[in-house]
């Protein structure tokens, strides 16, 4: 019963496409997070896997405000 | 590792002071000075970030030229304009308008008002700037606001800058727009975009504004 579920194109087909897509993002985050060059380099967890780290704060706070983050994250990161 | 070489010792020597990772492909430096051991002239660091500069739409400008070897070759067309000689004398230009400012400074003193002083120094760098680079004064200093509409607009257009970045696949597609399409999208937008189009009138003459519109 589950095999014949599996080989309905209806399943099988996006099932297929969504394990493409969680299989890619998750292969960049932990190659950007864990093996990429600038690794060692200290800093937040979600601004070392996406851009949308920077977008967040120039897009979605009071005024383009990524340069004040940066002032936090130096001062929490090192000086 | 290699391509970027020399930015990389830098940081993993720990010569390049305190860093934190600001995005998967960017890091920041606590202290400015450093930059100058990244960025020299005849540096071999990476060329600019292409996301970054894209979203400005000016591909072919100097400014917007990512790759090192091209950008030295479209600079170099500018440095007449920055030599010593052109620097000294540019300072007629510099003169007047601070002569202009300070005028107006000591009007509104005497008439007792208080004076923008936030939008009259940008007038101030704005005139000088239009004037020299463009022969075309746009003369801000003589307005009663320090033309503080043009400020508004850039200001108000620096989320688009933003989106663009975050979505350059809005790219394309911003540039479809039209100017009686920004008229009912956003006023800043269509200031903007007809504040390009009398530039390029300006600069190139009637006959390249009238093909691109119609």
């Amino acid at each position: 019963m589950a095999n014949t579920l599996l080989h309905s194109p209806w399943i099988g087909v996006p099932g297929t496409v969504i394990a493409a897509i969680v299989i890619c993002i998750t292969s960049l985050v932990i190659y950007r997070r864990w093996f990429h060059p600038l690794a060692k380099i200290p800093g937040p967890f979600w601004a070392s896997v996406t851009h949308f780290y920077i977008v967040k704060y120039n897009l979605f706070s009071e005024r383009s405000q990524f340069y004040l983050q940066v002032e936090t994250l130096h001062r929490q990161y090192g000086m | 590792m290699k391509r970027h070489g020399p930015t990389w010792t830098l940081v993993a020597d720990n010569r390049a002071g305190p860093v934190v990772r600001i995005s998967p492909d960017e890091i920041h430096l606590a202290d400015p000075e450093n930059y100058e051991k990244v960025y020299y002239i005849g540096s071999r660091a990476p060329s600019k970030a292409p996301y970054f500069y894209d979203a400005f739409g000016l591909k072919t400008a100097a400014f917007g030229t990512t790759s090192n070897e091209l950008h030295r070759v479209r600079r170099a067309a500018l440095n007449p304009t920055f030599s010593r000689k052109a620097v000294l004398q540019l300072e007629d230009i510099v003169q007047e308008k601070t002569a202009k400012l300070i005028g107006r400074i000591k009007d509104s003193l005497d008439t007792g008002k208080p004076v923008d002083l936030h939008h009259g120094f940008r007038a101030f760098s704005v005139d000088i700037i239009t004037d020299y680079s463009f022969d075309n004064d746009y003369k801000q200093l003589d307005s009663p606001t320090f033309g503080s509409e043009f400020y508004e607009m850039t200001s108000e257009l620096i989320t688009r800058g933003w989106v663009l970045q975050a979505f350059p696949f809005l790219l394309p597609l911003s540039e479809l727009i039209t100017l009686p399409m920004a008229k009912r999208i956003n006023g800043a937008l269509y200031d903007f975009l007809l504040f390009r189009e009398v530039s390029w009138w300006y600069l190139c003459g009637p006959e390249r504004v009238l093909m691109t519109l119609l």
